[in-house]
């Protein structure tokens, strides 16, 4: 999705991590993991894509990080269940999750952290549910930001009040129910805007893409940001 | 009973736009919501408690023939009896044999959502019987001819005020805002009506197969009038509503308190059976409703359903029904729970904004005190409605969405291809955000 959406965020991934010394190597077709039509209901179109996804990554040793807590939850965990009548299948799944990382699970469970990190700004921090409850990310982000100096955590630790409520982003539920959608969406600005942040934060473009659209209708000043472009512009 | 002509946008955006409606969806999911978590959280052994009240459920719905026909053994055992009604026209049938044979007039009724899939109230009064809600909640929603937006708290999207009002309409009370004085009108009124009524009707938060008893939770002391003062008392439940012991209902005990109203356990809770009755011709009754719930049992896929003991907590958690309140959901269920429900019991084609219609977030899978696994439910769901699914006579969809996402597959294998749309919608994006 990442590369559908906001293809600047592929090109501050791979800065990112070659920075930090890790060999990028991105492969020839860039096979989108499925979700989107998973999402809709159309399992069989899925799998299609998911075999492609499997297939263009699964006989590498290589980690694969997928600066994406969605994508990376659809690799990690729907994969399972659309497989699980198809042993031959399933096996690849499996061995494919245990290399599949989400950006900032990847960066604190595998690597220390060599770039020295500065930044001013007071900071929120958006977890995306499928991040959160399909693959337990609760605190690498957050140790993360705590890593760069200067930065100000506002809320409770980078966190403002219900700040693990669904922005209302829901792929195509977006689409399908904008009003709901946006509902959802205003109540959770509100809270985070309490907070009086400068900087919002987060690990799911979609997440923060539809956060962005409502900060714009507010005029609000409020900049929103991928971890990875985070890091990036606090490690220069 | 299901509504005609229901719209779940419609009803989002009305609901969205009632400022009362947004205060109240927001009173009880930042109180109660957030409180259960809490409460959980004070017993050390919650995951093994909640893993095992799974299994116990699980097990039941598993083994229904054999719980129910155990149950039914230990109730006729006592005197009492037992109905089963395979859908809500035959169980209306039977309520209404029952309140003949008893001559009943007047019925005290407890909460109950299978009596609103059956339509209890409307059926009775169209045989001149008059149904009266105890729970308070309940209560006001009948007085003011609506449709409850909350399992638990049915009336949440009323203020005080309104009902001040309609306490001033309807009961010819004077007008008050206080709650505690629009609960003692509410009380006055309701007392004398367990006097007069004939036939106590509740519903049935867990039938225990080897006592052929039932365990009723209220925390209004509706029930214990209901079931004491009339003569008759007619159990209503899901026929899946059920365990086998009083040891595994009094583990759903604990952990349904805490779910459903963060307490650490219910103000009053009955175990009642048949044979109990003061009075020599008072009579005891279970009706034990199916549609469509055999059906479920038997579908791997959605079985898991029926373990759910109607607590009410992924209402409180829920971002989507947090913003549109139960009305959208257009049937007797509201909530995560609902969006499940009533698509499998009343219509997979019919109620399908309801499975689209959630973000899939998760919450509800982890405030459930059972981990129900909702949001894979709600994807078989969009599942079976869009690839097509036999034995519910759902068509597969090959509608604009599909051609979509078909399309979006297909240009996908080829790289030049590819890179061209993903640019392009990365062009028209950046212009709009």
């Amino acid at each position: 999705m990442a590369a559908h959406l906001y293809n600047p965020l592929i090109k501050a991934t791979r800065t990112l991590l070659e920075r930090l010394h890790v060999e990028v190597l991105r492969p020839k077709t860039q096979p989108c993991c499925g979700l989107v039509a998973f999402n809709a209901g159309y399992f069989a179109v899925a799998k299609e894509m998911a075999k492609r996804f499997i297939s263009t990554f699964w006989d590498q040793e290589y980690p694969i990080v997928i600066p994406s807590g969605s994508c990376a939850a659809m690799v990690r965990h729907h994969y399972k269940s659309l497989f699980k009548a198809e042993p031959l299948w399933e096996e690849k799944v499996h061995t494919l999750a245990k290399r599949t990382f989400e950006l900032t699970e990847f960066l604190s469970t595998r690597m220390e952290f060599p770039l020295s990190l500065r930044m001013e700004g007071r900071v929120l921090f958006h977890p995306s549910c499928q991040a959160l409850r399909l693959l337990q990310i609760h605190q690498q982000p957050i140790e993360l930001l705590s890593k760069i100096r200067g930065i100000e955590p506002v809320g409770d630790g980078f966190r403002a009040e219900g700040w693990d409520r669904c922005c209302g982003f829901g792929g195509l539920f977006h689409l399908k129910y904008p009003e709901i959608s946006k509902a959802m969406r205003d109540s959770k600005l509100e809270l985070m805007e309490r907070q009086d942040p400068q900087i919002i934060v987060g690990i799911d473009m979609g997440c923060l893409l539809h956060l962005k659209r409502g900060l714009k209708e507010r005029a609000s000043k409020i900049r929103v940001m991928h971890m990875a472009e985070l890091l990036l512009e606090a490690g220069r | 009973m299901q509504e005609q002509g229901f719209d779940y946008r419609k009803k989002a955006k009305e609901a969205i736009k009632d400022p009362q409606f947004q205060k109240g969806l927001q009173s009880i999911q930042m109180r109660i919501g957030k409180a259960t978590l809490e409460r959980y959280a004070e017993l050390r052994d919650i995951e093994e408690l909640r893993r095992k009240a799974k299994e116990v459920r699980i097990h039941a719905v598993q083994n229904l023939d054999q719980y129910l026909t155990t149950f039914t053994q230990r109730v006729r055992e006592k005197g009492g009896e037992v109905f089963f009604a395979r859908d809500s026209e035959s169980a209306q049938r039977i309520l209404l044999q029952v309140a003949e044979k008893h001559n009943v007039k007047k019925v005290v009724k407890g909460k109950s959502m299978v009596g609103e899939e059956i339509g209890i109230n409307h059926f009775l009064e169209s045989h001149g019987i008059t149904p009266v809600e105890t729970d308070l909640g309940e209560f006001i929603i009948q007085l003011a001819e609506e449709r409850p937006s909350h399992i638990l708290g049915p009336a949440i999207h009323k203020s005080k005020e309104q009902i001040g009002r309609l306490f001033q309409e309807k009961l010819k009370a004077p007008y008050t805002h206080i709650p505690e004085e629009l609960t003692m009108i509410a009380r006055r009124t309701l007392r004398e009506q367990f006097f007069e009524a004939d036939m106590g009707i509740t519903g049935c938060n867990l039938a225990i197969a080897s006592k052929g008893q039932v365990m009723l939770v209220s925390n209004e002391g509706n029930i214990r009038f209901s079931i004491t003062i009339p003569k008759v008392h007619v159990v209503i439940m899901g026929m899946e509503r059920i365990v086998w012991s009083l040891r595994e209902a009094l583990l759903l005990l604990r952990l349904l308190s805490r779910a459903a109203a963060a307490q650490r356990m219910a103000t009053y809770v009955s175990i009642v059976g048949p044979g109990e009755k003061v009075s020599k011709d008072g009579a005891f009754y279970v009706l034990i409703l199916d549609n469509g719930r055999s059906k479920i049992a038997k579908d791997p896929d959605f079985k898991e359903i029926l373990s759910c003991i109607r607590c009410g907590a992924c209402l409180n958690i829920c971002p989507v029904y947090g913003k549109i309140g139960g009305h959208a959901y257009g049937g007797v269920y509201s909530g995560p729970v609902g969006a499940v429900l009533n698509p499998l019991l009343f219509g997979i084609e019919r109620y399908k904004d309801l499975f689209f219609g959630e973000t899939l977030c998760g919450a509800c899978k982890d405030i459930c005190p059972l981990h129900i696994e909702i949001p894979r439910m709600l994807l078989e769901l969009r599942r079976r409605y869009k690839e097509g699914y036999d034995k519910y006579h759902i068509k597969p969809k090959k509608d604009l969405e599909y051609l979509a996402i078909k399309g979006f597959e297909y240009y996908s294998k080829s790289p030049p291809i590819y890179n061209l749309v993903t640019r392009t919608i990365n062009l028209i994006r950046r212009d709009n955000t």
